[in-house]
């Protein structure tokens, strides 16, 4: 589902990924992690083409992203669900609004948009703040509205830029949940995240990034 | 984008409210005006074809007993032509209505008037002014030439004025719709990142302006048609055909998508 062919990227000279290979196969979960400034943001980002790397290949669902029309990289976002680290809602649109306006981009009949915003919400526990603007809520239900927003499409691949960075433990666990379920669907998972006890309460397959390079693949943390 | 579009469509509305409602004006008056324009020329048009056809010219005569012999020696040359003499006390009663009773006819001079073709009345004028017994000769043609030249030129002006407005209207348009665009540059940003097609980011602007548009084209129909009504009273100004009013108010539409077509034709680029 994604490969990355020896995938380099720096801003101003400065390497923010060197020489990353790996494969994710359709329906893995696997966390990315490493310190801060260690690159995983850098590398979400090339995922879902909002860079492109300097040198090397990014392969998303079939599709190499380096050779994507404006168009076609728009269709790839919308078989994407991607939990930005800053949430990135739409402030004038309201939380249910923020759900159905994906789901609109998809063609979704009307009732069926609010069937699926609804049960989206539910799911993270915000079902009675459909009504209510980005900016009426609390950074943790923010997140959470941006998880919604990711699920709610029933995405190929998942991408969460530390989704719970605002969260306390409780929420952090409910809303792993979400992606596991994800998961259990079929649907691939990528999850950045410095939260090292959460890689150790879902092990799963961990790359470890350090200083732009890929230094560890395996199951867990050692 | 169907409900989700007008949702966005509405709320563009109410950002734009001030610009929004100044700019309908703006096209409703130009619009007006030029509907009025139209009427206007359609009334000229139709004056100047019912004086198309025939002149009058008037010679004052050295002495009455002039005018039957000038009269026959025109009849002679250019038949067919209609005239009279008006010895100076048939002309004081028909000068009577409108300069009142005149006080003795001795300084009025006795004039012939001809009622002739259009197309033959710079030769027959001309034949006049030659002859000895005419003082001075003046034809109705110099008038409506005349006025007719200063009817094109206030219509001109009138038209010029409506075009202004509407430029306007569209100068309105495209720079509402760079500040919308500009304030919602972090939302088209997101909107991109989440999968929305340039056509999704930009058919609402689109909408929300040509609808302005249309308001502002069915403003113009309401003013010209109110404006007409206070008129004919004096004027009697012709009725637009049937099909003008939807051409005007398809035509707001039209220039109100085309303004925001402009101002969106840039968006900003991703970060």
């Amino acid at each position: 589902m994604i490969r990355l062919e020896s995938v380099s990227k720096s801003y101003r000279g400065r390497p923010a990924l060197a020489d990353i290979s790996f494969v994710v196969e359709k329906g893995e979960f696997v966390f990315l992690t490493g310190p801060s400034g260690a690159g995983k943001s850098t590398l979400l980002r090339l995922l879902y083409r909002a860079e492109l790397p300097d040198a090397g290949r990014v392969v998303v669902a079939g599709q190499d992203l380096a050779r994507l029309s404006r168009r076609q990289v728009a269709d790839l976002r919308r078989r994407l669900g991607v939990v930005f680290q800053d949430f990135k809602l739409l402030r004038r649109r309201t939380v249910g609004e923020n759900l159905t306006f994906v789901l609109d981009l998809l063609g979704l009949p009307e009732r069926e948009q609010q069937r699926r915003a609804y049960l989206a919400l539910r799911q993270v526990g915000l079902q009675h703040r459909l009504g209510a603007l980005p900016e009426e809520l609390s950074g943790g239900e923010q997140q959470r509205v941006a998880v919604a927003r990711a699920l709610v499409l029933q995405p190929d691949v998942v991408l969460a830029d530390e989704p719970t960075g605002n969260l306390d433990p409780e929420r952090s666990r409910e809303l792993m949940e979400y992606f596991r379920e994800a998961h259990y669907r079929g649907t691939t998972v990528v999850v950045a995240t410095h939260d090292v006890s959460l890689i150790t309460s879902y092990p799963a397959r961990t790359l470890v990034l350090e200083r732009g390079r890929l230094v560890r693949d395996g199951w867990g943390l050692p | 984008m169907r409900r989700e579009l007008f949702r966005e469509v509405r709320r563009q509305l109410r950002e734009v409210r001030g610009a929004g409602l100044l700019a309908v004006l703006l096209l409703a008056l130009g619009g007006g005006w030029g509907l009025l324009l139209a009427s206007f020329l359609r009334w000229g048009q139709a004056t100047a074809e019912s004086f198309g056809t025939t002149s009058f010219l008037v010679c004052v005569l050295r002495g009455e007993a002039d005018g039957p012999q000038l009269l026959s020696a025109l009849e002679g040359s250019f038949s067919p032509l209609e005239g009279r003499v008006l010895p100076p006390s048939q002309l004081a009663a028909e000068l009577a209505p409108w300069v009142g009773q005149l006080e003795g006819e001795g300084f009025l001079p006795p004039v012939l008037e001809l009622k002739v073709p259009a197309d033959r009345a710079s030769q027959v004028q001309g034949w006049l002014a030659r002859r000895p017994e005419v003082l001075l000769v003046r034809s109705s043609g110099e008038w409506t030439a005349g006025a007719a030249r200063a009817l094109r030129n206030a219509l001109r002006f009138v038209g010029v004025v409506a075009f202004v407005l509407v430029l306007a209207f569209v100068g309105l348009v495209v720079l509402a719709v760079r500040v919308l665009v500009l304030s919602h540059a972090d939302e088209i940003a997101i909107m991109r990142l989440i999968g929305a097609h340039e056509s999704d980011i930009r058919a609402p602007y689109v909408v929300a302006h040509a609808l302005l548009g249309l308001l502002g084209g069915l403003g113009a129909v309401a003013l010209a048609v109110a404006v007409r009504g206070l008129l004919q009273r004096y004027l009697a100004l012709p009725p637009w055909p049937g099909w003008v009013f939807p051409a005007v108010a398809l035509g707001g539409l039209l220039v109100g998508a085309l303004g925001a077509l402009v101002g969106v034709r840039t968006l900003p680029q991703e970060p």
